[in-house]
Parts: C-alpha cells; structure tokens; sequence
C-alpha cells in the first residue's frame, strides 16, 4: 500500500489537473471578456470624441468663458494572473518607525480626519493625515486608560488592539487582554470603560474586532465566544448574536470588521471566515443581507470595510507579516469590481470623512490610498 | 511539459499556472520534507504534522496561480501559508480542511509507517532546524533578501528589481542577514 504522503502527491496531482483545466477555461472566458473589453473601448472613445466636439461647439459659440474641466483618465493596472482591475494606488506611504510605532495593529480614522493607531508598544498615536504624530497616550497595564493588547492568536505577530472613532470624536479601544473596551475624549482623556472577563452578558473572553456607529453604539467581536454584541453609548448591552445558539449558520463563526464597516445605511458589514459569507447586520442584530460562499474569496474573507459609495473591501485571512494578502472590491449589488494582489495592505482600507482612504500596510507602515471606482474617487 | 530537475521554484509554480500538473508535483516533492520539519518542531505530533501539511500543499495549489515572484522567494511564500495554517489550527483547535475540501481531497489516514517516514524525512531536512528558525526570525527584507540570494540563487540585480531598491541594499540586506544567522547560530550551541 502506498505511503500518506504517496497517496498525497496522488491526490495534489489529480487536482492540479483538474486545476489546470479549470484555468485553462477561465482564460478562454477571460480572454473573451478582454474581447468585449477590446470592442467597448473605441464605442466609448468614439462617443467621448463626440460628446468633447459638442461640448466645444457649444462652449464657442456661446463665448463661455468658463472651460469646463475634466477628471484625469483612471490608471488602472491588469496584473498579470488577476481577475479585476486594480483600482488602488499608494500616494504615500509612513513608515512605522518614522511615527515611533512598534507593530502597528489597527487604524480609525476620526471625524477630524486624523489617523488613530494602536500598536504593539501599549499605545495609541494620533497622527495628521500628512504624517505627523500630534498626541500618544496609553502605556502597558490594567488601569484606567492604561492598554493590555494581547497577540490575536498564538505566536503571531499582531496584536489585538480594534479601534473606532465615533462621530463625536470620542475614542474606543478594545483593551483585548483586561477584556474591556475603554472610552477617551479625543485628546486622551479617559473617559470609562466596560466590559469584564467572562461569557455572561456583557463579558468578553476575547474581543478583536471594534466598530462604533453614528450615534455611539458600540460593536464587539468576541473572538473565543465567536459572538457579536452591540452595547448602547453607556455601555448596556442591547443585543448579542452567533454563539453556540445561534440557529442561523451565517452566524456561527468568527466575526470580523473594524471601524470602518457600518455603511451609509448604518449597518455593520462583517465577515465570517468559517462561513466564506460577507453579512450585513442592522441596528436591530437582524442579517439583513449577505453574499459569498466557499471558495469566492480569494485568501478567505477576514477583514470587510465599506466606503461611501456602497463598495464593500474584503481583505484575506492571510497574517499580513507572514505571507501575500489579497483584497477585493464588491459593488452594492456584490460583484466583483477590482481586486488586487498580492496587496501590501495588511488591513482593508478605511475611508474617511472627505473620501480620504488610509489603511495599514502590511509592514506596518501607514498607507495613503487613491481608490478608483465608479462613482467614487478619493 | 517536463520538468527540468533544476527548474526553481518560481519556474515550478510558473509552469503549473501555465497548465502543467507535474510542475506543482515537482513543487511538492522538493518541499515535502522541509515543511513536514517546520510542523514537527512546532507541534511535536507526526499525525498532526502530517494534516496540517496535506491541508498547506492544498491551499498551495489553491493559490499558486497567484504567487508573483516578484514579491518574496517561493519558500517563504510557502513558510507563510504554513505559518497561517499553524496558528489557525492553534486557534481553532482543530485542523481544518478547507483547501482539501475545495478540491475535494479525500481523507487520507496516517498509519505507523508514514509516522517511521515522518522521521525519515524530517531528520533529512533537519539538519539546520536552528537556522530555519533562526531564518523566519530574520526582519522581512533580510529574510526575503536571504532566502532569495542563497536558496533560490538569484542574482542581486534580479533581486533588488523585485525589492524596488539597489543592488547595494540587497547585498547589505544578504550581508547583515547572514551574520545575524551567524551570530544567532553560534549563540544558541
């Protein structure tokens, strides 16, 4: 009889096989699709030359003075090897060390449109959107506004330190290792906290994940529990969904999202990794809708932000220092409209209040993104 | 298409995603052993050293299609997913089978004999198990710099094009790395 890893290569043999045919007609779809694409292309050119004579025409003979202008053509890239176009570009990039971060592990963007990163030094970092850090607060310990950020799982790199920043500016970390969620002003001053060790209500066993929505509500991914709880602006719990009873299959799992994942209908987009499903939560703890299934995304579905337009971001499983991470955009109607890999983003990225979108690369350093999407352009 | 026996692990990964079967096979065999090493000094357990290494060379072939060599050096792109695939385990409890599943592997059972072949194997590859450790220590561009220039034989021109900077970072890269395995070699006798 053959050996397990005979009987291995048998298997990884069979279906690389199966593989190579299935790409090979994937290729022959794709190469289709670029026809189409090749045949679209000169339609659109031609009409945008007819419309650009008119506009003109018109604009002489009515003596405007005023010349109406135009966005720069969209640069958009077709990596070899990738489904969709790349619609991110890096316009600038800060490093970790340049902003005395160590291991930088989660970043919000305040309504004053600066960053707020927590790293593993015990600390959070206000930093302007050109780069310069204005305040730090925080330190290793279990006192108030003191931090306990412990690693997401074992042996990794990062460390679990979710942060939001609601619209009043207040500041809300997930302290992951003194299981609690503390509350600051947004110059540093501890405000209260909530949350204590445990699995009853309003207990954390292990929080990773942070969202906070327009009116102060605050989101909590219970990571051991693989429960999500919304906990109103005083810190009650109002709801908590998945767990060992949830009956609904989309919710048992591990949930994650960040602070930039409520949408403009105020629900909270988050993944579940388990379930290869991107679900939409409403205020009231109901799945309102839902799309993927196994094998949709690229690397798993670990991380989802939403941008103003609707755009949902859904970046892979993959431990951003250990290997290639991939990150794909769905429109509202859950089509894939760009993707791109592999990304030096370690996290999806987070839009802010003027369409500004920054995220965290996957060496820790700070990136500015330019996102180029239809109907949207930061 | 053959496969050429020193044919490097980006040619390899190439020439599956341009639709040879044989070449992730290639792939495979040449990393067999060195990622059954990596799971056996972390685990301790041949029978779980063995799942979580079914379940890598899966999600290898799952996404092999999609490795750049441009980015890092097959091996470490190979120790990544590995390293996710442990930590997810540690975290879950459990080995999951998601790749195997996607490409609908059957179970395959692990008997006293391929535990014997587990030994064989690993002690084969384990020569340096201080030096691969000391390796995935190594900061990210002296590790990718490294394993680029000395296991994949690259040359530091084609390396620094890949890193984006000078042919002159890269050796530094390549330089310091190796005195840090040096030191951390010797240190650790």
């Amino acid at each position: 009889m053959n050996s397990f890893f005979d009987r291995l290569e048998d298997q990884l043999h069979n279906a690389a096989q199966a593989q190579t045919a299935d790409s090979s007609a994937r290729m022959r779809l794709r190469r289709g699709w670029l026809k189409t694409g090749t045949r679209i292309v000169p339609m659109l050119a031609a009409l945008a030359v007819t419309v650009g004579v008119v506009v003109v025409a018109l604009t002489i003979a009515s003596h405007a003075h005023r010349v109406g202008s135009s966005n720069p053509p969209t640069k958009q890239t077709l990596p070899s090897g990738a489904r969709m176009p790349n619609p991110f570009t890096i316009v600038a990039r800060y490093s970790a060390a340049s902003l005395g971060l160590n291991r930088p592990a989660n970043l919000a963007i305040g309504p004053d449109g600066n960053l707020y990163v927590t790293d593993a030094a015990q600390h959070l970092t206000v930093i302007s959107p050109d780069g310069k850090v204005l305040r730090r607060w925080g330190g290793p310990g279990q006192g108030p506004g003191e931090f306990n950020f412990v690693p997401r799982e074992p042996r990794a790199p990062g460390v679990a330190a979710g942060i939001a920043v609601g619209a009043d500016g207040r500041v809300y970390v997930d302290d992951s290792g003194n299981a609690r969620v503390e509350v600051f002003s947004s110059t540093g001053r501890f405000i209260r906290q909530f949350g204590r060790f445990g699995s009853g209500r309003g207990q954390i066993l292990f929080s990773n994940y942070l969202a906070v929505d327009a009116s102060g509500n605050v989101y909590v991914a219970d990571d051991k529990g693989e429960t999500l709880s919304k906990y109103s602006p005083t810190g009650a719990v109002e709801w908590t969904i998945g767990g060992s009873a949830a009956t609904d299959t989309d919710l048992v799992g591990h949930f994650h999202f960040s602070s930039s994942s409520i949408d403009s209908q105020g629900r909270l987009v988050i993944t579940n990794d388990d379930r290869h499903r991107v679900l939409y939560i409403d205020s009231s703890g109901r799945k309102v809708d839902a799309f993927g299934a196994q094998g949709q995304f690229m690397g798993g579905a670990c991380d989802a932000t939403v941008n103003a337009n609707g755009d949902t971001f859904v970046g892979s499983c993959q431990e951003p220092l250990l290997s290639p991470h991939y990150t794909e955009v769905f429109n509202r109607t859950h089509h894939l409209i760009g993707e791109w890999y592999p990304s030096p983003m370690g996290f999806s990225p987070r839009s802010g209040p003027h369409a500004e979108v920054f995220t965290l690369g996957e060496d820790g350093s700070i990136l500015r993104l330019n996102v180029a999407l239809p109907g949207i352009r930061s | 298409m053959m496969v050429e026996v020193g044919e490097r692990d980006d040619q390899l990964l190439e020439a599956f995603a341009n639709g040879d079967p044989d070449a992730f096979v290639a792939f495979y065999r040449r990393h067999l052993a060195s990622v059954l090493a990596f799971f056996l000094r972390r685990t301790g357990d041949p029978e779980l050293t063995a799942d979580l290494t079914a379940e890598v060379f899966a999600a290898a072939l799952l996404s092999a299609r999609r490795y750049q060599p441009g980015e890092k050096p097959a091996l470490a792109w190979l120790y990544g997913i590995a390293g996710h695939k442990l930590t997810d385990s540690r975290r879950r409890g459990r080995v999951e089978a998601r790749a195997r599943k996607r490409l609908a592997l059957e179970p395959l059972v692990i008997d006293d004999e391929d535990i014997a072949r587990i030994d064989q194997l690993t002690a084969r590859a384990d020569h340096h198990p201080r030096l691969e450790t000391a390796v995935q220590g190594l900061p990210r561009a002296q590790r990718d710099a490294v394993l680029a220039r000395v296991v994949e034989e690259r040359p530091y021109t084609e390396i620094a094009e890949r890193m984006a900077c000078s042919e002159m970072v890269v050796r530094q890269r390549v330089s310091r790395g190796l005195k840090a395995l040096r030191t951390q070699v010797e240190e650790s006798r």
